[in-house]
C-alpha cells in the first residue's frame, strides 16, 4: 500500500495538471476565448487543489486557494466581471498559488508577504464574501471526496482499510445528465472516478437514447447511468460528488443494508465477470430496490464491473486498485531509466560488433547467423524506441512556465506583451527539456525586455501597443525546432556592430553580413544593455545560452528584420543516444553523417560540375546548383582537395533548408550508432555533432552538416582554387 | 487545439489527445466527412476523454452499423480505456458484441 507520503506526491503531480489547466485557461480569457466552461474549469482546479490542500492539513495553501476560488466563483456566477484587470490579478494569484504548492512540495514556508497583497486585491473584488475557508474546508472533509480527484481515490485506498466491514452499505444510484451539465465544464467520468473511489462499482450505461450521427447535438446529453455502489460512505458523502452537477441532473440514490455475507464471492475472483452474468446480477438488485427494468434492458451488454483483483474478498474492495492494475502510468526513478538508456547504448555497439565479427568470418549471404543477427537488429531498434518513448515528454509544461515569464518580464519593465504558444504537445526527450528551461528563460526575457519597444514607441511606429512573444515547438526533418519570436524592432545591426568594435570583438575593417553581426550577440561578454537590468542583465549573456543548447547537442540561430522582429530558433536532437548515420570515409579517417540529413547520395558525371568564380565549384543536380563542400578539407584531414568525380556526392541538407554537396571518398555502410557527446566529455568542435564507437571499436566523429554548410561556403569553397575545371 | 490534431485520411481517424466537450463538434463532423466508407479509429493519443465525445463514438458505432459498414477502435491509449471502464460504454459493433470484451 502507498505510504501517505507516495499519496502526497500523487496530489503534487495533480496539482501540476490542475495549475496547468488554471493557467490556460486564464489565459483563454484573457485572449478573449474563455466562455462559461473554461471559468468553471479554472474554478474546478483550484478548488480540487483546495480540497486536496485541506485534506493533507496545507492551511497556507487552503487559506488562498479559497479566496482565489471565491474570486473566480463570482467570475462563474457573472457577479464579477473579467474584465483585464481582474484577468490580471488572477493570473498573479495563479502564480503565487503555484508557490504555494510547490513550497508546500517542498516542505517551505513562503513568508505571508507573498499573499497578503493578491488576498486584499481578491478581496477587494469579492467584498465580505473574502472569510476564512469553512471549518469543513480546512479539515478536508467538504472537499476530499469530490476535489482532490485522483487523490480522494489514494486516501480512501489508504482509509478504506480502517473502515469496518460491518458499516458497508449498497447504493443504487441512478444518474442522467442534462446537456447543461457538460456546458458547465462538469464531466462525468470525473464523477464516476470519484464513485469509484468511494468503494466497489458496478457502472450500467443505457445508451439506448444515442441518436445516429446525422441527428445527434454533439453537446446534448443522451447517455444515463444506473450505478451500484458497495461503500462504506454514507449516502450524503454520496451526494456530496453530485454537489456541483445536482442542478444539472436527474439524480436518485437508494440505499440498502447489506450483510458482509451478501458479498458475491465471485466479486472475489481475478476475473471480470461475464457480461450476461454480471447484468442479471444488477437487474437483481435493480428489482430489490426498485429499478425500472426498463433502464437497464439495453445495458445488458453493457455492464462492466469495475471490481478488481483482491488479495482477500473484503467488502471496501477500492476499484482504485482496479485503476493500479490497468492505468499504464507507474512512476520510476529516472535514474533506472538512464541505465536502461546506456545499456540499450552499449546493446547497439555489441550489435554493431558483432555484425562486425560475422562479416569477418566470412559467412556466406543468406547464412542463418546473418538471418539472425538481421533480427537482433531489428528487435535492438524497437527496444531503442520503446526506450526513448519513455524519456520523451511533452513542451507543454516547460511552455507552461514561460508564460509566467512573460508576465513577470511584462510587469518588470511595464510592457503589455501577449505570449502565443504553439506545439505545446511536441516531444522531447526529459534530459533536453529539462535543461531548456533555464535557456529559454532567458530567451524569453530577453524577447520582452531588449526585443519588444514600449507600448509609446510602438504606436508611434504604427504597431499595436501590445507586443507579441510567440513560443513554438515543432519537429522538422528529424529534429525539435524550438522558437522564440518577437514583433519588436529586430536587431539594432549598427548599434551591434559599434559596441563589438568598442569591446574588440572586431576590428572597424571587418566586413560583416547582416547574419555574421547578428552571431555577435552569440559571443562571449557582448551586452548590448549599459545598465544591468534587473530583468535579462544578470551577467548571463547568449554566449551561455548558446552553450547550455550546444550541451544538449542543440544549435541555436537568430533572424531578424529591422521594425518587424526578431526570432530565436533552437534545433535540438531528438534523442541524446542513438542516431541512424552514413558510415563514410574521407581521407582515410571514418565519418558518421546523419541519416535524417542526406537527401540523396550519386557518383557526379563530368559534366555536372561548374566552375563557380574564384575556384568555387557547383554541382548541378536536376537543373539546381548547389555548392560543392570537401569533407576532407573542412575537417582538416588534407589540404588539397579531392577530385569530385572519384568521389561520392551526398546531397545534404540543413533544417533551415540550406543544401550542399558534401565529397566523401567511399561509402561504407548505413547504421544505428550510439552518440557519445564531444561536449561532455572533451568540448564543442566546429563541423563535429558528437563521437560514436563503431563495431571494430575504433571511434568516429559525426560530421555536423549544418555547421559544415556554415563554414563551407567560406572555408571550404575558396580553397578549391587548385583543382583543374573538370566539367 | 483539438480541431487541427485530428486528422483523416482514407477512412482513418486519430482521435485527438484533449477530447472533451469542445471537441464533440468538430469530431462529429469529422465523422460524418467519412460515412459511407469502413472507418478505423486510432485512440492510442488520447489523454483525456469525457462523455461528450463517448457519446459522438457510440453514435458514430450506431451509425456505421446502421449502414453496414464496419468501425473499429485500436490501440487505446489507458486514458480512453479507463474512461470508457468509468463510464461502462462499450464501442463494440453490435453484431461482434458476444465476440468482444468490452471494459
Amino acid at each position: 500500500m502507498d505510504s501517505m507520503a507516495d499519496i502526497k506526491q500523487t496530489f503534487f503531480q495533480e496539482c501540476d495538471d490542475l495549475l496547468g489547466e488554471l493557467e490556460s485557461g486564464l489565459l483563454d480569457m484573457e485572449g478573449g476565448d474563455g466562455d462559461s466552461e473554461t471559468v468553471a474549469a479554472i474554478f474546478r482546479a483550484v478548488h480540487s487543489i483546495k480540497g486536496g490542500a485541506g485534506a493533507f492539513g496545507l492551511d497556507n495553501l487552503v487559506a488562498f486557494a479559497h479566496i482565489f476560488e471565491t474570486t473566480l466563483d463570482e467570475v462563474r456566477a457573472d457577479r464579477l466581471e473579467a474584465t483585464p484587470d481582474v484577468l490580471s490579478v488572477l493570473l498573479r494569484s495563479s502564480d503565487v498559488l503555484a508557490d504555494l504548492v510547490r513550497a508546500a512540495q517542498n516542505d517551505e514556508e513562503l513568508g505571508e508577504e507573498v499573499t497578503t497583497g493578491l488576498v486584499e486585491e481578491l478581496s477587494a473584488f469579492v467584498g465580505e464574501k473574502a472569510g476564512a475557508p469553512d471549518e469543513a474546508a480546512a479539515a478536508g472533509g467538504e472537499d476530499i471526496s469530490f476535489a482532490p480527484l485522483g487523490t480522494a481515490i489514494d486516501l480512501d485506498d489508504v482509509f478504506g482499510d480502517l473502515d469496518s466491514v460491518e458499516e458497508s452499505q449498497r447504493f443504487i444510484i441512478k444518474f442522467r445528465p442534462m446537456p447543461e451539465l457538460y456546458a458547465n465544464a462538469n464531466e462525468t467520468v470525473l464523477l464516476m472516478r470519484n464513485l469509484a473511489a468511494m468503494g466497489e462499482v458496478n457502472v450500467a450505461c443505457d445508451e439506448s437514447q444515442i441518436p445516429t450521427l446525422d441527428v445527434l447535438d454533439p453537446e446534448g446529453a443522451y447517455l444515463s447511468w444506473t450505478i451500484t455502489v458497495q461503500t462504506s460512505n454514507s449516502e450524503a458523502e454520496l451526494l456530496e460528488i453530485f454537489e456541483f452537477v445536482e442542478d444539472d441532473c436527474t439524480l436518485e440514490i437508494k440505499s440498502e443494508e447489506l450483510p458482509d455475507d451478501t458479498i458475491e464471492p465471485e466479486l472475489a475472483d481475478d476475473e471480470t465477470i461475464p457480461a450476461e452474468e454480471e447484468a442479471s446480477h444488477t437487474d437483481v438488485e435493480g428489482g430489490k430496490d426498485g429499478v425500472t427494468s426498463g433502464d437497464n434492458t439495453a445495458d445488458k451488454d453493457n455492464v462492466v464491473s469495475l471490481a478488481e483483483k483482491k488479495e482477500k474478498p473484503t467488502a471496501t474492495a477500492q476499484a482504485s486498485k482496479e485503476k493500479d492494475t490497468s492505468d499504464a502510468t507507474i512512476r520510476v526513478n529516472l535514474g533506472r531509466i538512464d541505465r536502461l538508456v546506456n545499456l540499450v547504448g552499449e546493446l547497439v555497439i555489441n550489435q554493431a560488433m558483432l555484425t562486425q565479427g560475422v562479416f569477418d568470418a566470412g559467412l556466406e549471404r543468406g547464412d542463418s547467423v546473418e538471418a539472425g543477427l538481421e533480427e537482433l537488429k531489428q528487435l535492438t531498434r524497437e527496444i531503442q524506441d520503446s526506450v526513448m518513448a519513455i524519456r520523451a515528454q511533452p513542451v507543454k509544461a516547460l511552455f507552461q512556465r514561460m508564460s509566467r515569464i512573460v508576465r513577470e518580464a511584462a510587469r518588470a519593465t511595464e510592457k503589455s506583451v501577449h505570449l502565443v504558444m504553439e506545439g505545446e504537445m511536441t516531444e522531447v526527450d526529459k534530459t533536453v527539456v529539462e535543461r531548456l528551461a533555464d535557456p529559454l528563460t532567458h530567451m524569453i526575457r530577453n524577447a520582452v525586455d531588449h526585443g519588444l519597444e514600449t507600448s509609446e514607441t510602438r504606436i508611434a511606429n504604427g504597431k499595436p501597443a501590445e507586443g507579441t512573444v510567440s513560443l513554438t515547438a515543432a519537429h522538422r526533418s528529424g529534429r525539435v525546432v524550438i522558437e522564440v519570436c518577437d514583433d519588436g524592432a529586430g536587431i539594432n545591426r549598427e548599434r551591434v556592430r559599434s559596441i563589438a568594435i568598442e569591446k574588440g570583438l572586431i576590428s572597424e575593417e571587418d566586413k560583416l553580413s547582416d547574419s555574421d553581426i547578428d552571431n555577435l550577440l552569440f559571443m562571449p561578454g557582448f551586452s548590448t544593455v549599459s545598465k544591468v537590468s534587473n530583468l535579462s542583465g544578470r551577467g548571463v549573456g547568449m554566449d551561455v545560452v548558446k552553450r547550455a543548447i550546444q550541451a544538449v547537442g542543440g544549435k541555436i540561430s537568430i533572424s531578424s528584420q529591422p521594425g518587424k522582429g526578431s526570432t530565436f530558433s533552437i534545433s535540438l536532437p531528438l534523442t541524446l543516444a542513438i542516431l541512424d548515420g552514413m558510415v563514410v570515409d574521407v581521407a582515410e579517417q571514418t565519418l558518421v553523417v546523419p541519416l535524417t540529413a542526406i537527401v540523396e547520395t550519386l557518383k557526379p558525371m563530368p559534366s555536372d560540375i561548374h566552375d563557380l568564380g574564384a575556384g568555387a565549384k557547383v554541382i548541378s543536380i536536376r537543373g539546381e546548383f548547389i555548392p560543392i563542400i570537401d569533407a576532407g578539407i573542412s575537417m582538416g584531414y588534407r589540404t588539397e582537395p579531392t577530385d569530385p568525380l572519384t568521389g561520392v556526392v551526398l546531397s545534404v541538407e540543413t533544417e533551415d533548408g540550406a543544401r550542399a554537396a558534401v565529397i566523401v571518398d567511399s561509402i561504407q555502410d548505413q547504421r544505428q550508432v550510439v552518440i557519445k557527446s564531444l561536449e561532455e566529455n572533451y568540448g564543442h568542435v566546429d563541423s563535429v555533432a558528437a563521437a560514436t564507437i563503431l563495431g571494430d571499436g575504433r571511434i568516429a566523429l559525426i560530421l555536423d552538416v549544418d555547421s559544415i554548410i556554415d563554414r563551407g561556403g567560406s572555408a571550404v569553397s575558396f580553397h578549391e582554387n587548385s583543382l583543374a575545371a573538370t566539367g | 487545439m483539438s480541431r487541427e490534431d485530428i486528422k483523416s485520411e482514407d477512412g482513418r481517424i486519430i482521435l485527438t489527445s484533449v477530447l472533451d466537450l469542445r471537441a464533440a463538434a468538430p469530431l462529429t463532423d469529422e465523422l460524418l466527412a467519412l460515412r459511407g466508407n469502413d472507418l478505423v479509429i486510432d485512440a492510442s493519443k488520447v489523454e483525456r476523454i469525457g462523455a461528450p465525445c463517448f457519446q459522438v463514438l457510440l453514435s458514430a458505432v450506431k451509425t456505421w452499423a446502421v449502414a453496414g459498414h464496419t468501425i473499429a477502435i485500436f490501440d487505446e491509449s489507458s486514458a480512453f480505456s479507463e474512461a470508457a471502464a468509468h463510464l461502462g460504454v462499450c464501442l463494440s459493433q453490435p453484431e461482434t458484441i458476444e465476440n468482444e470484451t468490452c471494459h
